[in-house]
């Protein structure tokens, strides 16, 4: 299907119902203005278009993603006439995956930083690679996390985890993450994504986020087999 | 109430259980002053070998005699408290041995809390067929669920750390003697390098996000866009 807005910062794909959103600007797959404009259009229209039962959020090659490109997100900042809206729009995009009712699972290894992490925290679900690094540096550039990193933080690790993270902005392993409860489980790193897939196997049809559990416990019983 | 750098460190000072002879138990203004020194993070711990063990029973039974002014001071408290709650630095608490009552309601009222290890935990309010006065259930739910905070305040059971952290009433535990200069590190490695705009940012999202969602979004945005402005400005300035 084509789209109006060429695909590269982002790639996409269904397969068996399962949509395939791949962050795409290897080696840190930075989030710069040309990734927001496509994760607008797929959003906005390719998404909701596709009649898929759910969806899995990677990156390509090592990582998933190092975050917004800073120097680029300032400079438009300064030349937009309006620099809400844009960072509005931004975080808007990473609502809509919290917002949707299918399953939505991160599949996350590398480095996951920054608006990186604030995606992934607006996914249902976060599968980490045993090597995945995690964390909200924003503070120690003088900026805030500031689309949706606070509140998500927030929502999985309490307030005080969350205070303590952001405002010392360190990053954080996988194993952390997961005593945080910002990872809901961890996988060697080529066991990741075929993870990642049954999953979202399990927790489609029938979805009810309030059923995470039960999905989590289903696929640790389909790992031991 | 003194300063070590950037971090305040605030004591709950009547030896040897602290008890709290006043639900307002430092005067706003001064509370206040101290805070807008310039302080970047609040540490609050007892003076000795505990937190506090709350209000002294004895002094209620006084107090309740001239129901008006005990109400009236009973309704200070409860400012003093939701002030605490809503500084927009972070506040931590450093507990050590009882913290008890309107006690446990100041340690609620902090943002993080760290205890020894042989802390001690209680809301005793009921033995005396009274309840906590400064919304310690309320606080207490929002950490522990609704179902364990009732059982906790009607019950009146004492309960150790190892258990407060289980029900995550605390954040952290740390060994004896301990707590004190581990939430004076901490408060530290938070906010060393970070302009106090930036923490208040940060605070002030995380009050928005309980309160409401929507203005939460739309403040975040605005502060950002306004940091990400400074920044810039500073960075053209090094150029």
């Amino acid at each position: 299907m084509k789209t109006s807005v060429s695909q590269t910062k982002i790639l996409w794909e269904v397969r068996n119902g399962i949509g395939l959103l791949r962050l795409n600007a290897p080696p840190g797959n930075r989030m710069d203005t040309a990734f927001f404009r496509e994760l607008r259009q797929l959003t906005q229209a390719t998404i909701p278009q596709s009649g898929v039962s759910g969806l899995i959020v990677s990156g390509s090659g090592r990582h998933f993603s190092s975050g917004a490109d800073l120097d680029e997100l300032v400079k438009s900042i300064r030349s937009t006439g309006q620099p809400k809206s844009l960072l509005l729009n931004n975080y808007n995009c990473f609502r809509f995956f919290d917002g949707l009712n299918i399953p939505v699972i991160a599949a996350i290894q590398g480095v996951c930083l920054g608006s990186g992490l604030e995606l992934a925290l607006h996914c249902h679900f976060r599968l980490c690679a045993t090597d995945a690094l995690l964390g909200l540096p924003e503070t120690g550039f003088g900026l805030i996390p500031g689309a949706g990193g606070i509140p998500q933080l927030i929502s999985f690790a309490g307030k005080a985890k969350a205070i303590e993270l952001i405002m010392k902005g360190s990053t954080f392993a996988a194993k952390e993450a997961l005593e945080l409860q910002v990872a809901d489980a961890v996988f060697p790193k080529n066991e990741l994504m075929e993870n990642a897939l049954q999953l979202a196997a399990i927790a489609m049809g029938n979805y009810r986020k309030y059923r995470k559990k039960e999905y989590l416990e289903a696929l640790k019983k389909v790992c031991k087999k | 109430m003194e300063r070590q750098g950037d971090v305040g460190l605030l004591q709950l000072s009547n030896p040897p259980q602290n008890y709290l002879d006043n639900p307002e138990f430092i005067k706003p203004e001064r509370l206040r002053d101290f805070v807008q020194s310039g302080i970047k993070a609040l540490v609050i711990a007892g003076s000795g070998r505990h937190f506090s063990a709350g209000a002294d029973p004895e002094i209620i039974q006084k107090q309740i005699r001239d129901a008006n002014r005990f109400s009236e001071q009973l309704l200070q408290g409860n400012h003093l408290l939701k002030y605490l709650q809503n500084l927009n630095i972070p506040v931590i608490a450093a507990i050590s041995g009882v913290c008890f009552g309107a006690g446990l309601e100041i340690a609620l009222s902090c943002h993080i809390r760290l205890a020894e290890e042989n802390a001690l935990f209680a809301f005793p309010e009921v033995n005396h067929e009274l309840f906590p006065g400064l919304g310690g259930t309320r606080l207490l739910a929002e950490l522990s669920g609704k179902t364990t905070a009732l059982e906790l305040v009607l019950e009146g059971d004492l309960i150790d750390a190892a258990k407060a952290l289980d029900l995550r009433i605390v954040d952290r535990l740390t060994g004896k003697k301990q707590s004190l200069p581990e939430a004076i590190k901490l408060a530290e490695k938070m906010t060393a390098g970070r302009p106090l705009e930036v923490i208040r940012a940060v605070m002030q999202s995380v009050k928005n996000r309980s309160e409401d969602r929507e203005k939460q979004i739309r403040q975040d945005v605005d502060a950002f866009v306004k940091l990400a402005l400074q920044m810039a400005e500073k960075q053209e300035g090094e150029r």
